[in-house]
């Protein structure tokens, strides 16, 4: 290694005595052509559960753990050209020359996931790994640490063990990156800023209307956001939701969802018998963890646009975690009025035990199940036939109203209705729709009821 | 003795060669823990069990993270489960740096569903049994540990 970097004390660092980041960049920049050309390769390797077990067993011992796998490595990769701790829980090597990076990765595997016995604590870390090597892909030492960090960043994403850098992962990895960001300056998680891209009309509500068969009326449309990017178009809730829970600023937004849902509902015409069509909002489980900023949120929505509590109904995902907080979050919402509902049931972590404990008002049945109920398949319709069967029993005996999502033919409706299921939502019906030809959707569906009421007749 | 723990490992033997071999290894694992251990404040027991090595080591908390650094690193051996690492209120072996409490050809314990799972409870389980016979055999071999030491 090359003593002058190494010793210099701003490219060390502290914890671990081995060069930090700007040791192993400034290494990589000044390498000379003659060794570049003997073969370079960077490995990056982050310690897959380190933030766990920091959060859980304290900084201290954190602490404890990376330098002794600095040790570690130190030790057995002895003959590396270099070593770094680029930060947190993020270790970096170059290797030159002919070596076998397989083995090298081998190495680094095993020495890293043998068992830890720390503070009277036996810990057991798993490792990730990405690699860059110079050639067509990077042509650049000084690109190499940056390389293996994409191809790192895939691996963590794909959850797989170790990732090689390409071309075209650069490419993946810049797309996700400039979604990323364009999100934070739409949002920022400042109002100001989010009421700039709100004003903008960047982010927009469509509605989904769910019918309600046995009585010919709307029962609900459920609210599902969209974000216009003025360069980019229309971006799916799939893309961007998840990345805004990630930066955090899925509160903000999930805020302005139910606000304006709320206030979108009371624009809405009434059915043709008179009643009321509520509106359906999906609440993130991010939303959950700051619970009373959630409930407040309800609470001043409902205040606000003096909605009927009852019209709104507020969606809640499956997950392994329903613990006594969230079913407390729940059970307030429901206090203030609002109807609740347990979406994607039967996808995820269903538990009927959570259907004791959870109070609910509705559970939404996903469109998997009756994906092929009614198709050319006969095995896959039966099968369908049988689950979608079973579902709605359950649903029945737990005093609760299922809502069926993906309803795309009227074989599959009828079947529905059958079985006693009236609440119905999919493209049978209607696609998510603006809100003018939501209020459209609902004066016509009225109006056809009528006709076919006369027809009856 | 405040801060006193004990740790108990199992690991799988790599030595190449024969049981001779795998006897001289063991004994110079044996000489270097007789040298450095005691000045540690080290001492414990190895039995050596169908092909793998069943090792309890105590003493303070901060000697045995070092000593445990240092062991599992050694190529003589791999796959090292740490079986359990916790305090106690005194020595098991505190007559021995390091007690060896056999070499014998068949697998002394059931380690199917210990080694590589992820079973805590079972891994503690084990990890004392392991304390309570290699305390058993060191007794019950004393007298001729004694004469070999």
């Amino acid at each position: 290694m090359n003593l002058d970097l190494q010793h210099s004390a701003s490219m060390t660092d502290p914890l671990t005595g081995l060069s930090n980041r700007l040791g192993v960049e400034t290494y990589l920049r000044e390498l000379p052509d003659e060794i570049t050309a003997t073969g370079v390769s960077v490995v990056t390797m982050e310690l897959a559960r380190f933030g766990k077990v920091n959060d859980s067993l304290g900084a201290d011992l954190g602490n404890k753990i990376i330098s002794t796998v600095a040790k570690r490595i130190q030790k057995v990769f002895s003959h590396a050209d270099w070593i770094a701790r680029t930060h947190g829980d993020h270790f970096c090597l170059v290797f030159t020359g002919g070596i076998d990076i397989y083995e090298q990765i081998e190495l680094l595997n095993d020495f890293t996931q043998r068992p830890l016995a720390l503070r009277g604590e036996v810990i057991v870390l798993s490792v990730r790994i990405g690699v860059s090597e110079i050639g067509p892909s990077v042509e650049s030492t000084s690109y190499l640490l940056h390389a293996a960090e994409v191809a790192l960043h895939r691996a963590k994403r794909e959850q797989m063990k170790r990732c090689f850098f390409t071309r075209n992962l650069e490419h993946e990895a810049k797309e996700a990156h400039q979604l990323e960001n364009d999100l934070r300056v739409s949002l920022v998680s400042n109002h100001v800023e989010l009421h700039k891209a709100i004003s903008n009309n960047e982010f927009k509500l469509m509605y989904q209307p769910i019918v309600d068969v046995a009585s010919d009326t709307v029962h609900a449309v459920e609210a599902l956001v969209r974000w216009n990017h003025p360069k980019r178009g229309l971006i799916s809730p799939a893309d961007f939701i998840p990345m805004a829970e990630q930066i955090q600023v899925m509160d903000v937004l999930g805020n302005w969802i139910i606000r304006r849902a709320c206030s979108d509902a009371l624009t809405l015409p009434t059915n043709s018998d008179g009643s009321h069509v509520g509106v359906s909002i999906n609440i993130s489980a991010t939303q959950f963890i700051e619970s009373e900023i959630l409930v407040s949120t309800v609470k001043q929505a409902l205040e606000e646009t003096n909605i009927e509590p009852q019209l709104v109904k507020l969606e809640i995902t499956e997950s392994a975690a329903f613990g006594s907080e969230k079913i407390r979050t729940i059970d307030a919402l429901r206090k203030l009025g609002c109807k609740t509902a347990l979406d994607d049931f039967g996808t995820g972590y269903s538990s009927l035990t959570q259907l004791n404990t959870i109070p609910l008002d509705y559970i939404k049945l996903d469109r998997s199940f009756i994906a092929a109920l009614g198709g050319e398949d006969q095995l896959k319709d039966q099968r369908s036939d049988r689950i979608t069967r079973a579902v709605l029993s359950i649903a029945q005996t737990f005093n609760l109203l299922p809502v069926v999502e993906g309803v795309e033919t009227s074989t599959q409706c009828k079947r529905l209705r059958d079985y006693g299921a009236t609440l119905i939502q999919g493209y049978l019906f209607s696609k998510p729709l603006e809100l003018d030809e939501t209020r459209k959707f609902i004066e016509n569906f009225g109006k056809k009821a009528q006709v076919k009421g006369v027809e009856h007749a | 003795m405040p801060n006193l723990y004990n740790l108990a490992y199992i690991s799988k033997n790599t030595i190449k060669g024969d049981s001779e071999k795998v006897r001289e290894e063991i004994k110079s694992i044996l000489a270097s823990a007789h040298k450095n251990n005691p000045d540690m404040g080290v001492t414990g027991a190895l039995l050596y069990s169908g092909g793998y090595f069943c090792q309890v080591i105590e003493g303070p908390e901060d000697v045995l993270e070092e000593l445990y650094e240092t062991i599992q690193m050694d190529d003589r051996h791999g796959e090292v489960t740490v079986l359990h690492f916790e305090p106690i209120e005194e020595r098991g072996f505190s007559e021995w740096a390091m007690a060896l409490a056999g070499i014998e050809d068949d697998m002394r314990f059931d380690l199917d569903g210990v080694l590589g799972s992820k079973d805590e409870l079972k891994m503690k389980e084990t990890g004392k049994d392991l304390v309570a016979v290699l305390e058993k055999m060191v007794k019950q071999h004393q007298s001729v540990l004694s004469g070999s030491a």
